[in-house]
């Protein structure tokens, strides 16, 4: 029974975490798109390559 | 019926085809790590990613439909050869890709051909440039977007989680991952159907049988996601069996993560009538959280495939089409 409500509280603190990344995440995407193509694309494609950048030196060698 | 009409009703039905099409290719990437996982059997598992591909036709709007019916092209030069031609060039270039393995998206030819067909039609002017401008460069910023979203969350759940048994995990994963697979669906159903809602209501539109506003009627919205559906439960079960096999690393916290971004993210482009790849979104998803692991390890099709889309999809697709409407208009 604990086991299984720990699964359930646990799955609704997960549900909340996705909810406060990816809502934050696109409402930043919509300011942008807001403010034109010439911004958006080259503010994601910039900031996906950076994060790719951190990643790839974060994980070498793992 | 007069022949006009029975011309109308075939390229609608051949839309339709185009779309059944759609979910069954794509119906692997909703559920596939659903069935991975063993949360569902394929066979339930297609029918969960139908069921939430048809119900997408409630609520989610027909702005994605908007923009490809009248913010492509001018719907000023459209008539039946001309949507017939973008549909054969899709569908041809589908064919190419498909036989010779390149992963491309049948939106972007779908885009292609339309775009091929109305510089056929009536020259470059035909073409929006805006709405083509906003098209191409959701290309790169879909994928990406997924990419970013997915290694937030990503590694987000690895911190939450450091302290949590492995099984514990494994059994939250396993029911949030139904979640994660029907909003994917939903969203997948939603701009891809939309697609098909859009070719067809402006073909009704320029044929005269919308009146004088352009409009997407109710029963287009339905039977464009019933296609779909249908597509994903005729075809869908055998390709997940495959891709469940093959994708047996990715673990239920990582299937998670690439779906619910992904998912955010398609959703997010419906809402801003912007059509994308939904395949190249969760690729970009997937790749996100295989970053977070060992970023050497990732697989980068999916960056192949955008490459593709901007190389040879659109182009070809559309180099195909305007072939087919010059054949066309001889007859």
């Amino acid at each position: 029974m604990g086991g299984i409500l720990r699964q359930v509280g646990l799955s609704v603190l997960t549900t909340v975490l996705a909810a406060a990344i990816l809502i934050p995440t696109f409402v930043v995407i919509k300011l942008l798109m807001d403010l034109g193509l010439d911004v958006l694309l080259p503010a994601v494609v910039v900031f996906g390559l950076l994060l790719a950048y951190v990643l790839r030196r974060q994980t070498v060698g793992s | 019926m007069d022949g006009a009409l029975i011309f109308v009703v075939f390229i609608v039905a051949v839309a339709l085809l185009f779309d059944f099409v759609n979910g069954f290719h794509d119906a692997a990437n909703s559920v596939a790590t659903v069935v991975a996982t063993r949360v569902l059997s394929p066979g339930l598992a297609v029918i969960w990613a139908a069921f939430f591909n048809f119900v997408a036709a409630f609520g989610l709007g027909v702005h994605v439909a908007n923009t490809i019916g009248k913010g492509i092209i001018d719907t000023g030069v459209v008539d039946e050869k001309l949507i017939l031609s973008a549909l054969i060039g899709a569908i041809v270039w589908d064919i190419i890709t498909w036989r010779y393995g390149l992963p491309t998206s049948s939106s972007h030819a779908l885009i292609g051909g339309l775009i091929g067909a109305a510089i056929a039609s009536a020259g470059m002017d035909a073409v929006i440039g805006s709405g083509v401008r906003k098209v191409g460069a959701f290309i790169v910023i879909s994928p990406m977007v997924g990419f970013i979203a997915a290694t937030f969350l990503a590694l987000a759940i690895l911190n939450l989680y450091q302290r949590v048994a492995p099984s514990t995990a494994q059994g939250v994963f396993r029911r949030l991952q139904l979640l994660s697979a029907a909003a994917y669906s939903l969203g997948h159903g939603t701009n891809d159907a939309q697609k098909t809602m859009g070719i067809i209501a402006v073909l009704l539109f320029t044929t005269g049988h919308l009146g004088g506003e352009f409009y997407v009627p109710f029963w287009v919205v339905l039977s464009a996601h019933a296609a779909i559906a249908l597509g994903t439960v005729f075809g869908g079960w055998r390709i997940v069996r495959t891709m469940g096999m093959r994708i047996t690393k990715l673990e239920p916290a990582d299937g998670f993560a690439a779906e619910a971004a992904a998912a955010a993210a398609i959703l997010f482009a419906t809402q801003v009538g912007i059509p994308v790849s939904t395949t190249q979104t969760i690729s970009g998803g997937i790749v996100g959280v295989g970053s977070t692991k060992r970023f050497s390890a990732v697989r980068w099709g999916v960056a192949y495939s955008i490459v593709l889309a901007w190389v040879l999809t659109i182009p070809v697709s559309g180099l195909i089409a305007w072939i087919t409407f010059h054949i066309a208009k001889e007859f």
